[in-house]
């Protein structure tokens, strides 16, 4: 049988390379080497998923990272003493995907000013995303002595990314009366089942391709709603997509009035909502407590 | 239609349930049994056929869901339940106290002689996911036998269970931690092959191809749905059979005579994984099959049968660390310290109060909510059945300070 020992130094160096150096589409990325701060050293090899077995690591969460655009997945513990933390890189296809990732999975943002990317963390765990990457930092301890250990592991990861592109997807959406840290991206029905239901599967038929950008806004007068976008390559797409879900719309909504570009309908909460088409555009506006029509 | 006759409890028993999983990735992954994705979506617009009819032509008795307080719901708080980072110990064991005498209006004597009988079996159901973040606290589970025993039951007819052995062990239900109690998983799991680490079956699989903890179900006491399974070994290892029969274990059908059911209180996607969820998925095998056609309507259907049905007399969710997003799976950030506990005989109107307050966070910590009805639509689905009360008029929800 085979052992480690077996093998020729070099072949060992370079395996351990392999191990703790990849690349997630272009860009690669580091693994924190041992020692990477005080005495704390990696326990045990890094772990490394692709997309055909990320069921077996994170089943029943592998859909969200499959629909965003997943590559591959790299984990690796960390000791020192009894302590341990451990590091999980998401590398996705693009900046994008791995922001979408991220707002899906942050909760209200307290991020850690030592981190020079868009992060939040605690104790408990660190997340951060930066280009393809989305990382988490865990501590299932929650002690509280960590956390430098986990926010000199983040800064040692982010080092190693570059370039860190510039991610401008959010911009397209109108930032009057924008709720802060309320925006989302949806690449299909996964992310999209925390915000609303507008029909089953891929209603918008976005098929993994397109994104969708949304936010919470909030008026002077406090009411707040909801506002999806989703530009498709084509006006016939996008023209399909309207039909789409106008044909197949979730039997809770009950449609109010409908044009050849817009329909207006009433949930299950006595709140209504607008679909409007334009050009390659669906916009679409949510959790409204006037109705559309009346406001015309 | 299934082939075999439906028996009732007289004649038999069953076991119970659990999704699993491994603290890991995504800082909300791990190995979970099933596919709550898909579980927090929706069932088909059309459900397969399932035999409830069988579990519906059985008559309740006077303990039958909803129980002795059908439609009420005790909601004990004590900001001391957690005391520098501890749990109370005492202060849980008097939120006991308080729960159960506001719910059936008696003194802990008459509360216990009016569930229980000294010959009863009684097996506490806890949920041992995400072990000490938000697992069913140890501190919860004592206090409840220390009920019991010190109204005559004797230990040895005490079982804390689950599905999964191992869960139980990560968890802290251990016989040294509970000596004399019995702990029983209805079924092993080689995480390791699981998880994809090893192709070496041995572990859980029999030479002539059967898992090991099969003899450990009943074949004569079964939820039908007409539903296929996936025909693999990582599904087979985690679920014991894949056909169309999910099998109750033979603990409940044959030993257990009362059921004590202790969730935790956490969601799952936009629905939630508490009372009906811990019996509903943790009662039989082969469950994977069920997520994405049924929904949460198994939740329903499984506690109708008479080995749920009749046999649970408490549920008491805990809710002293509780999750209010990323669940099922345990995730830290998204935990907070509750300090309440929530007492029901009726379960279903338990997890509508439960489900309607942990929307009220989601809100408060500014998470995303989608308040579709499908979300509940398996609670009035149980009124329907007349398992409960699950319209929030019509039921009594008292909060104690």
């Amino acid at each position: 049988m085979y052992r480690f020992h077996n093998f020729p130094n070099w072949l060992m160096i370079v395996f351990g390379m392999l191990m703790v150096s990849f690349s997630g589409t272009a860009r690669a990325i580091e693994l924190p080497p041992d020692n990477f701060v005080d005495a704390w050293t990696r326990s045990g090899t890094a772990e490394r998923f692709a997309a055909e077995n990320l069921y077996g690591r994170i089943d029943g969460g592998a859909e969200l990272f499959l629909e965003f655009g997943f590559e591959s997945l790299t984990c690796q513990q960390y000791m020192h003493g009894g302590a341990e933390i451990g590091v999980e890189v998401y590398a996705m296809s693009e900046p994008d995907a791995a922001l979408g990732i991220y707002l899906a999975k942050c909760g209200a943002e307290k991020p850690l000013p030592e981190i020079d990317v868009r992060n939040t963390g605690s104790a408990y765990q660190i997340m951060l995303v930066a280009d393809v990457y989305v990382i988490f930092i865990n501590n299932f301890t929650g002690d509280e002595n960590l956390l430098p250990v986990m926010t000199a592991c983040a800064c040692q990861l982010i080092e190693t990314i570059q370039p860190k592109s510039h991610v401008s997807i959010l911009e397209t959406l109108p930032t009057d009366h924008k709720i802060p840290g309320r925006e989302f991206l949806f690449r299909g029905p996964f992310a999209l089942q925390p915000i609303h239901t507008f029909g089953e599967g891929d209603i918008f038929l976005l098929q993994r391709q397109i994104f969708g950008v949304g936010a919470r806004y909030q008026e002077a007068n406090g009411t707040t709603y909801t506002l999806l976008q989703i530009d498709y390559k084509t006006p016939d797409a996008a023209d399909l997509a309207f039909r789409n879900v106008y044909t197949h719309l979730d039997s809770y909504l009950t449609p109010l009035d409908k044009t050849s570009s817009q329909l207006i309908f009433q949930d299950y909460k006595q709140k209504y909502g607008i679909i409007e088409r334009s050009e390659n555009r669906l916009r679409i506006t949510i959790h409204l407590l006037e109705s559309p029509i009346k406001m015309q | 239609m299934p082939s075999r006759s439906y028996q009732s409890l007289s004649e038999l028993s069953s076991i119970n349930r659990r999704q699993f999983l491994k603290i890991g990735a995504a800082g909300s992954a791990g190995l979970v049994l099933g596919n709550p994705a898909h579980w927090a979506q929706a069932q088909d617009s059309t459900p397969p056929k399932t035999n409830i009819d069988d579990a519906l032509s059985v008559p309740k008795h006077s303990l039958s869901v909803p129980g002795v307080c059908p439609g009420k719901v005790v909601e004990i708080h004590s900001p001391e339940a957690m005391k520098n980072g501890q749990f109370q110990a005492d202060v849980i064991a008097e939120m006991i106290q308080r729960g159960i005498t506001n719910l059936t209006g008696k003194d802990m004597k008459a509360s216990y002689e009016l569930l229980f009988k000294p010959t009863d079996v009684v097996g506490i159901k806890v949920n041992p996911v995400g072990p000490g973040l938000i697992s069913t606290r140890l501190e919860v589970v004592n206090a409840i036998i220390d009920w019991l025993e010190t109204n005559g039951l004797p230990r040895n007819q005490i079982v804390i269970w689950d599905r999964f052995d191992y869960m139980l062990t990560d968890a802290g239900f251990t016989p040294e931690r509970f000596p004399g109690v019995r702990i029983e998983g209805l079924q092993t799991m080689d995480e390791a092959a699981a998880g994809g680490e090893t192709d070496d079956n041995s572990r859980w699989l029999t030479a002539d191809g059967k898992h090991v903890s099969e003899a450990k179900f009943d074949p004569d006491v079964y939820y039908w749905a007409d539903v296929e399974a996936p025909q693999d070994n990582p599904y087979l290892n985690q679920h014991v059979f894949n056909g169309q029969y999910s099998y109750f274990g033979k603990l409940l059908t044959q030993e257990i005579t009362k059921i004590i059911n202790v969730p935790v209180f956490k969601n799952t996607g936009n629905g939630i994984s508490m009372a009906t969820k811990n019996l509903g998925y943790g009662s039989i095998c082969n469950t994977g099959r069920l997520h994405r056609p049924l929904f949460f309507n198994v939740c329903t259907e499984v506690i109708a049968f008479p080995a749920i049905r009749d046999k649970l007399v408490l549920n008491i969710t805990d809710g002293l660390r509780a999750q209010y997003d990323g669940g099922p799976m345990p995730v830290a950030n998204f935990t907070w310290e509750y300090n309440r506990l929530f007492f029901a005989t009726d379960p279903f109107a338990l997890d509508m109060i439960c489900h309607n307050l942990i929307m009220e966070k989601r809100k408060e910590m500014q998470v995303n909510v989608n308040e579709h009805p499908r979300f509940t639509e398996y609670l009035r689905y149980a009124e329907k059945l007349e398992l409960g009360i699950t319209n929030p008029e019509k039921i009594e929800h008292v909060q104690v300070s």
